[in-house]
């Protein structure tokens, strides 16, 4: 590689250490809102939910039910959402997106499956990283995009109930030139969510313009309600079967520490399956069938039917279901034969969870009951069975869910510092090496925020990058888990195979999101990465979005830019001291001075707001410590060729199979 | 990367025997004292550090076999993949899985349970010899016997590291029936 690609590599400033992935603004200064919200962002319905005066309430915004249905309709004169959106499902099908929670975070290959049984046109080809709706005017729309039209309701009726006018829609402030008041909120999310989902969540948050306190699992979210409601001390296990989704968690709450100790699930199983086989018999009994060139009013009208016949089986032990004169009977025992298949493979995902906590179904203290599927007979009879107990059901399994999130809300906003909260990292974080095998790096149910480090070297001579896969999943080959992000280690100085040493840091912080970073350890030499998410929206979708939204997006932009500078430039000054603390006898005293110097401007200017003078500065101090940098590493390359670090290297576990 | 003392870092004893009661006690004590909740937000990053450390360590010092490696790993000693291992361990582990191959083959959940059981148990008593073997090495003074002590433990290590990959077999089991499913 030519000597002078890392000269002023573009975007980036650090002696070696660079951000490869930036989920969100983890690390921003969190700002104390006013009022806090929980939201339950459901795949059937959603709530918001409140703390007021130290208990959690949710907040109904007029209605009689706390649900909003999580539907949007799009319509010429503005969007629906909740219930008005749901009566233009059968009218408007293309126009009307429901179960939105199903393709958050996923690629059209992701949901190729379901594309002939959803009433509404997914586009996106075969590489397309997310999936998106067609509607009938031929807009496109993302599912973080949808998702942040439910956010908005829900943000909107607490508003209307709490009448504080900190709730009004963030575009009445923009009068204010101070940031005006972010609201603030919990968003909950089943535990089972990958990086790419939860992402896609937190953007969903973002460009509603709320605050994201926190992505809170919603087994542990269940968990804090009932523990904050009742005092309990034990080991609790949360079997949560909502529309679309199915989580098992295993927690200990004991002197006001809620930890989690296992977790797992599925996220592509829920009551929606069970209404699309019911809809499906339905639909054969009237001589029509689903697939492809189906009508899409009659398969809404078929599988509206299917829920609501399923929700009637929970009053009386048989029904019928009916669409225009055809009536299909159905039983209670008939039910229970169609979701046996995805009962089962709760029970799976409860034993394996079970396992991971090390404990027996007996040594449980209670089992809690969440998601609305939990509500049918048919689904307490079989928990009630697979733990030998009967499961706890004080609070409303479909409110349990927000009113823990209301509690997080408060906790973290300032309210109380009573609760802490132990979550775990659902699915294990890995590499893939030799042969498409995946290394695992941070275990499942890993306490976050986790940290793993890997070291990886050349295998080549002279070798000046390669390629690393991250994946998340418990399978042994790549294939089998779901691939997060490819990047490029570029301009690593020509060395013997094996001589490299990049340590590449894994972090997943408290919201269970992913950040890599990567520092070449022999010659602290800057090398440039290039990151491809294989998922989800890149951050330049999203700031796009973000500036569609919002008048002051472009003030956000630079102070999230802002941030970014300083943090790099801290760290350059920080590794820029060890490194004249280590080997200040390689410099001499006129490179010595100028770098004293650049560190000393480069301080002056961290505290201030211009993000570009902080760059210059950083870039200034990367040009005058460059021929440090060079007297370093041609010193590393001579220790390398006596043999010492060869040497060093062969007692690494595992250093040079590694790719 | 692991060259910090976890026993340290919650100030527990260094040795194999953990009061487990202690370890729960002081890790929810300092970690109420480092989650990045409770941390002002000019603290955060650095408090979300520690909280990973200390993540890390309590994870390591739970579990027998991650802590017994800890420890050989503050001796010096890191097990690689390659170490030679004995015969009759190696024929041992062909023959659990093989009755392993042909049960998951049979669907017999039965005997998968019962394999399962009989895993464990056998863990629990190699888990008990190892404890046997720290107790022993912690006594014994520096010299060539302390030598041959550790290495006793090591093959100790090595012995359940298999048996845990033979308990991880039970586990792609499920696995392999959610990917079909």
């Amino acid at each position: 590689m030519a000597d002078h690609d890392h000269a002023g590599q573009a975007g980036h400033v650090g002696g070696g250490l660079f951000q490869i992935a930036e989920p969100g603004e983890s690390h921003a200064p969190r700002k104390c809102a006013t009022r806090a919200v929980g939201i339950d962002l459901g795949t059937t319905n959603s709530l918001v939910a409140v703390v007021d005066n130290g208990a959690p309430r949710v907040l109904r915004g007029g209605e009689a039910s706390g649900l909003l249905p999580s539907v949007v309709s799009y319509q010429a004169d503005g969007v629906r959402v909740g219930e008005a959106a749901r009566r233009l499902a059968a009218e408007r099908p293309r126009d009307t997106i429901a179960s939105v929670k199903r393709f958050m975070g996923r690629s059209p290959a992701d949901v190729a499956s379901v594309a002939g049984m959803v009433p509404y046109e997914l586009v996106g080809g075969e590489s397309d990283r997310v999936v998106r709706f067609r509607l009938a005017s031929g807009r496109e729309v993302t599912p973080v995009e949808v998702s942040a039209e439910i956010l908005r309701a829900l943000v909107a009726r607490a508003g209307a109930e709490l009448g504080a006018e900190s709730f009004a829609d963030s575009s009445a402030d923009s009068s204010d030139d101070v940031p005006g008041p972010i609201e603030a909120a919990v968003i909950t999310v089943p535990a089972y969510f990958d990086d790419a989902q939860r992402q896609a969540t937190r953007d969903a948050g973002r460009l509603a313009g709320l605050d994201v306190l926190r992505l809170l699992a919603e087994p542990t979210a269940a968990a804090l309600a009932y523990g904050l409601d009742q005092g309990s001390r034990g080991r609790y296990a949360v079997y949560d079967l909502g529309g679309g989704t199915f989580d098992i968690s295993v927690l200990e709450l004991h002197q006001g520490v809620f930890k989690v100790v296992s977790t797992g699930g599925d996220t592509a199983l829920g009551g929606d399956d069970v209404d699309r086989v019911l809809a499906a018999r339905l639909l054969e009994a009237a001589g029509s069938r689903g697939g492809e060139g189906h009508d899409a009013g009659l398969l809404r009208r078929a599988l509206d039917e299917a829920r609501a016949a399923k929700h009637r089986l929970s009053d009386g032990p048989s029904t019928e279901m009916r669409l225009g004169d055809v009536a299909v009977p159905l039983s209670r025992a008939d039910l229970a034969e169609v979701m046996r298949p995805w009962l089962d493979r709760t029970a799976r995902s409860v034993r394996r969870a079970l396992r991971d906590a090390e404990l027996a179904t007996d040594e449980l203290d209670g089992v809690i009951l969440v998601g609305g599927s939990t509500k049918s007979p048919v689904v307490r009879d079989f928990v009630a069975e697979l733990f030998g107990r009967e499961p706890l059901s004080q609070l409303d399994p479909e409110e349990v869910v927000a009113l823990g999130a209301a509690a997080q809300a408060h906790a973290l906003s300032g309210g109380t510092d009573e609760v802490v909260l132990l979550d775990v990292i659902p699915l294990s974080l890995g590499i893939e090496t030799m042969g498409g095998v995946v290394e695992k790096l941070v275990p499942r149910n890993s306490t976050i925020p986790a940290r793993a480090v890997q070291t990886f070297t050349t295998y080549a001579d002279d070798q000046t990058g390669f390629d690393i896969h991250v994946v998340q999943g418990e399978r042994e080959t790549v294939e089998g888990n779901r691939s997060l992000a490819r990047f490029q280690l570029k301009g690593l100085p020509p060395m013997p195979a094996g001589l490299a040493r990049v340590e590449i840091r894994f972090e997943v912080d408290a919201d269970g999101l992913t950040r890599v970073s990567a520092i070449e350890q022999v010659t602290g030499k800057q090398a440039a990465v290039e990151v491809k998410p294989t998922y989800g929206l890149t951050e330049e979708e999203v700031e796009r979005m973000l500036l569609d939204s919002f008048e002051n997006a472009e003030q956000d932009l630079a102070r999230r830019s802002l941030l970014g500078q300083r943090v790099e430039a801290e760290q350059l000054v920080v590794m820029t001291r060890a490194a004249l603390a280590r080997d200040g006898d390689m410099c001499d005293a006129p490179t010595r001075a100028a770098i004293e110097h650049g560190i000393a401007e480069l301080e002056r200017v961290i505290p201030g707001d211009d993000h570009r003078a902080i760059r210059r500065a950083a870039e200034e101090l990367d040009r005058v410590a460059h021929p440090f940098a060079e007297a370093r590493m041609n010193r590393a390359v001579r220790e390398a060729v006596r043999g010492r670090r060869v040497d060093e290297l062969d007692a690494e576990p595992g250093a040079g199979r590694r790719r | 990367m692991s060259s910090s003392d976890y026993f340290a870092l919650l100030g527990l004893p260094r040795r194999f025997a953990v009061d487990r009661a202690e370890l729960e006690r002081r890790y929810l004590e300092r970690s109420r004292a480092v989650h990045p909740d409770r941390a002002p937000a000019e603290e955060r990053s650095g408090a979300a550090g520690q909280a990973m450390e200390l993540n890390q360590a309590y994870r390591a010092l739970k579990r027998d076999l991650p802590r017994a490696e800890h420890l050989l790993a503050l001796e010096g000693v890191t097990i690689g993949d390659n170490q030679p291992v004995a015969p009759e361990l190696l024929a041992e582990m062909l023959e659990l899985r093989e009755q392993l191959d042909e049960a998951k083959q049979a669907g017999d959940r039965a005997l998968l349970d019962r394999l399962e059981r009989a895993a464990r148990e056998r863990q629990r008593a190699e888990l008990g010899e190892l404890a046997a073997e720290f107790a022993a090495l912690e006594s014994q003074a520096a010299g060539p016997e302390r030598a041959d002590r550790l290495q006793a433990v090591v093959d100790r290590v090595i012995r359940l590291r298999y048996l845990a990959r033979y308990r991880d077999a039970f586990e792609d089991e499920d696995d392999a029936q959610e990917g079909a499913a």
